[in-house]
């Protein structure tokens, strides 16, 4: 069957056959990972929204049949990765999910591309970001001062700055329901749609988000790191793209990043939030010729501080991107020399999604997922949560007690 | 009739399934067994629900598929047309009591959550089925699952106290209670484990409990013959010694588990793993008696973890030593008295070198369950087949039965006869037929399973 499909398909196809091929044949239908996969009982407890479900999913489509409704089982994937963590065949359903939604972008799938994930990444290619906003990202910055030399930048990926506006695209698709079908094509064809998406924004959000960027900013100042920041002409580095399929531009888009990362000389990139870190860690390196930097995460700079102890009851909610995609636990390593650490029942490489990844197409669902990690941060009975990555802030920001990481260091830096 | 509608009349649309791409992952469990496509799948939230679903398949004669974490091995919960019943709404504990040693919890709670839970209180539900992660308190009821716990701890029944149960034509009972013991008669309880979803559908189980162990030593036993390793645990019973764990891989699996680093004597042919919790002295002696070529005794709780890993991720491992993706590895399931362990496994090598598949066994040679896992190609299938029935067998040979913990389901039913033939013990059958002839006259539930 899988012959069949390759003596048809373009190259682009073959590979996503081949790769998607190689992941769910190793399946053996056990279930493991559909226990962990939070998207199950976000989506009514239904099966086929869930990892398992899914890769039954993906072996129909690898034996040719094309015509079933694929969109809404793979876009609601999480990516988080649960499902890896326990899979005793290592598999990655996450993996083939992200394979469904490279073949359904690429149009190999018959009307199931998603006109918001169109739109926006026919705006990125335009305005290298996915709302077209270029001064409100560098907001944050004002009155900061950077280095000359751009040898090493703070790179923020602009994913603390997008959380304001995104909330609120969020809360119109959820108003606007199906409309957003006719809608999307129409922003998408504007000269210039920023006029309209800078209007909308959550401003306590992007309060928040600003001052979070600027803790960063001051805490790498007092560790003593030298650094510059690109301001405006700072890229987006496409990673809506690379998560709803897009690969083929996002190849192109992010072959451009990296020629302009070396067009202003920079050597070394301070990432600022788990998903730019992990994309360009896990997928320029992949993707992208001539990706030779050096890319760390911002807290690794901060060893040489010190820091008051918070004699409080403090719980972590670590982020998938950082624990399951790149391995990266400095954050907690922090928080337990300080704080008085109680973990959640679902912690290390077995943390629960916050929701945030679909939050956007799918927001009920998403709620539901944060509503159950939010609870289960709760159930500590911890004073203070505290997460390392804006995207888990925005969705586990159900009251004050919720904190991000660089809000606590920043507090007690000494 | 249009039963998709009546029955979204009872639990709303949204729990209805009927479009093929929502239906496409019920029809397959963790067997090799593929079903027929449902014509629906339903998913009810409360007994009630459960019971006016049932009331309806009954009054129209429609088969019901009670699905659980689909983890069965034996193709148990794959559905054959009729309506598949998804319990994965019923996943809360709803009381934990330390004081009076109980658990209840809904059907659809996995066993490994419920755990991970009473964790904090210091206790334990015993029976931890390799497929915890995903199994649920309703699955396993209903196939008695057991583990590597289960040397000390014993399956599933002994650790059920009552269920909340809802016949097939609709009526909610509740069969035992929260007592430690009953005598009241006909065991009802009982009679629901291991019956595999074809009496009446499990909603609620209140749940024995016990204080997490204290492990004081891990011993690790190589053995350059199958014919020692097996002596081990004769030996502890006539001493009375009783291990809280009591593990054995062959030659084939320890070299799967290679790269967790347990470093093994080259002409080791069988490793015992064994964990006590008290008179760790008598049983390391019992062990000297019978001859290992190695034997190492790990103290530290770090050590033993890593080392229990080891046996936790072994289907896993196994399953990387497979030469192509398509290659299965199915995994059989007997039980023997623990002193007949040895001479069946080596009539169970002979077997599978006769058939001509390979095979790594390991399994919880404390209550003498042993796994054959056959390595399976997609043309093997026959060959495979062949090799379980021999097995199993070879098993009720030694005195021992055809399943142990994972259920008869499609896959052994022609075994479980041959089982009742061997022994001249027909009568079960007929048996079992008039009391599911009782419990579900129209044969609604779970139709095709077990016993037809």
């Amino acid at each position: 069957m899988i012959q069949r499909i390759y003596s048809t398909g373009e190259s682009s196809l073959n590979e996503v056959i081949r790769a998607l091929s190689s992941e769910a044949s190793n399946c053996i239908n056990c279930g493991f990972c559909e226990a962990v996969c939070p998207t199950i009982p976000a989506f009514d407890y239904k099966t086929s929204m869930g990892a398992r479900g899914r890769i039954n999913l993906a072996k129909e489509f690898l034996s040719g049949n094309h015509s079933l409704n694929f969109r809404d089982p793979f876009e609601s994937c999480l990516d988080c990765y649960a499902c890896f963590q326990v899979c005793p065949a290592h598999v990655n359903s996450g993996v083939v999910s992200e394979l469904m939604k490279q073949a359904i972008a690429e149009g190999q799938i018959e009307n199931q591309k998603h006109q918001v994930a169109e739109m926006i990444t026919k705006i990125v290619f335009k305005y290298k970001d996915p709302l077209g906003l270029k001064k409100e990202l560098t907001e944050w910055s004002k009155g900061l001062e950077f280095e000359n030399s751009y040898e090493t930048i703070l790179y923020t990926g602009h994913m603390h700055q997008l959380m304001a506006y995104n909330k609120k695209l969020s809360e119109m698709l959820k108003s606007i329901g199906e409309l957003y079908r006719f809608l999307a094509p129409l922003l998408s064809s504007l000269g210039n749609p920023s006029f309209i998406f800078s209007k909308f924004y959550d401003k306590k959000i992007k309060e928040r988000s600003e001052s979070q960027l600027k803790n960063i900013y001051f805490l790498l100042k007092k560790a003593g790191v030298k650094f510059s920041y690109l301001g405006v002409e700072e890229p987006y580095p496409g990673t809506l793209m690379i998560d709803m399929g897009y690969v083929n531009e996002f190849k192109q888009y992010a072959q451009w990043v990296t020629d302009l990362f070396h067009k202003k000389g920079v050597k070394n990139i301070i990432t600022v939030d788990p998903h730019t870190y992990d994309v360009l860690l896990n997928k320029y390196t992949k993707y992208v010729k001539g990706f030779d930097f050096n890319v760390t995460f911002y807290l690794d700079h901060l060893s040489t501080l010190k820091f008051s102890r918070l004699d409080k009851i403090v719980t972590y909610h670590e982020p998938c991107h950082l624990v399951r995609h790149t391995d990266h636990n400095v954050p907690k390593g922090f928080i337990e020399s300080i704080t008085n650490l109680i973990l959640p029942i679902h912690n290390g490489k077995n943390t629960y999604c916050c929701g945030g990844p679909i939050e956007a197409f799918y927001p009920k669902a998403s709620e539901k997922i944060s509503d159950k990690r939010f609870k289960e941060l709760k159930q500590t009975k911890a004073e203070i949560i505290i997460t390392s990555c804006p995207i888990c802030f925005v969705n586990l920001y159900k009251d004050e007690s919720v904190m991000d990481i660089s809000e606590l260091l920043a507090n007690l830096v000494t | 009739m249009n039963i998709a509608n009546e029955l979204a009349n009872i639990v709303g649309k949204k729990y209805v399934l009927t479009k093929y791409e929502e239906i496409v992952p019920y029809v397959k469990d963790a067997s090799y067994i593929e079903g027929e496509k449902p014509i629906a799948v339903v998913i009810p939230g409360n007994v009630f629900e459960v019971s006016k679903v049932l009331k309806l398949c009954y009054e129209n004669d429609v088969p019901v598929y009670v699905r659980g974490g689909g983890t069965s091995l034996t193709g148990s919960s794959v559905p054959e047309g009729g309506i598949v019943m998804s319990m994965l709404r019923f996943d809360k504990i709803l009381e934990v009591n330390i004081k009076d040693r109980y658990v209840i919890a809904e059907a659809g709670v996995r066993v490994g959550e419920l755990n991970s839970y009473l964790e904090k209180y210091g206790y334990m539900y015993p029976p931890d089925p390799a497929s915890d992660i995903a199994a649920t308190i309703g699955g396993s009821i209903n196939t008695n699952a057991g583990g590597v716990r289960g040397a000390k701890y014993g399956a599933t029944k002994e650790w059920v106290l009552g269920l909340e149960v809802v016949l097939p034509d609709g009526t909610i009972t509740q069969f035992g209670e929260k007592t430690l013991k009953r005598s009241e008669g006909y065991d009802l309880t009982a009679l629901m484990i291991g019956s595999e979803g074809t009496l009446g559908v499990v909603t609620k189980a209140t749940l024995k409990i016990a204080p997490l162990p204290e492990r004081e030593a891990m011993f690790l036993a190589f053995y350059d013959s199958y014919k020692r390793f097996g002596d081990v645990i004769s030996t502890l019973n006539e001493r009375g010694l009783i291990p809280l764990t009591a593990e054995f891989l062959d030659e084939v699996s320890m070299n799967a588990v290679k790269s967790y680093g347990i470093p093994y004597p080259d002409n080791a042919k069988a490793l015992l793993i064994i964990i006590t919790s008290e008179m760790s002295d008598q049983v390391l002696k019992a062990i000297k008696e019978t001859s290992p070529i190695e034997l190492r005794t790990i103290k530290d709780k770090k050590e033993m973890d890593d080392t229990l890993k080891l046996r936790k991720g072994l289907y896993s491992s196994l399953l990387l030593e497979r030469e192509t993706p398509e290659q299965r590895v199915i995994i059989g399931d007997i039980v023997v008295p623990p002193s007949k362990i040895s001479e069946t496994i080596e009539e169970i090598y002979n077997a599978a070198k006769s058939i001509g598949l390979k095979i790594a066994v390991f399994g919880h040679i404390g209550d003498g369950n042993v796994h054959v896992n056959i390595f399976a190609g997609p043309n093997d299938f026959d060959k495979a087949k062949e090799l379980l029935l021999e097995t199993g067998m070879i098993a009720v040979k030694h005195e021992g039965c055809v399943s142990a913990e994972h259920g008869i389901g499609l896959e052994k039913k022609e075994l479980l006869l041959k089982e009742f033939a061997y022994r001249n013990n027909q009568i079960n059958l007929e048996l079992m037929k008039k009391i599911k002839n009782v419990f579900d006259p129209k044969n609604i539930l779970n139709r095709g399973k077990l016993i037809e």
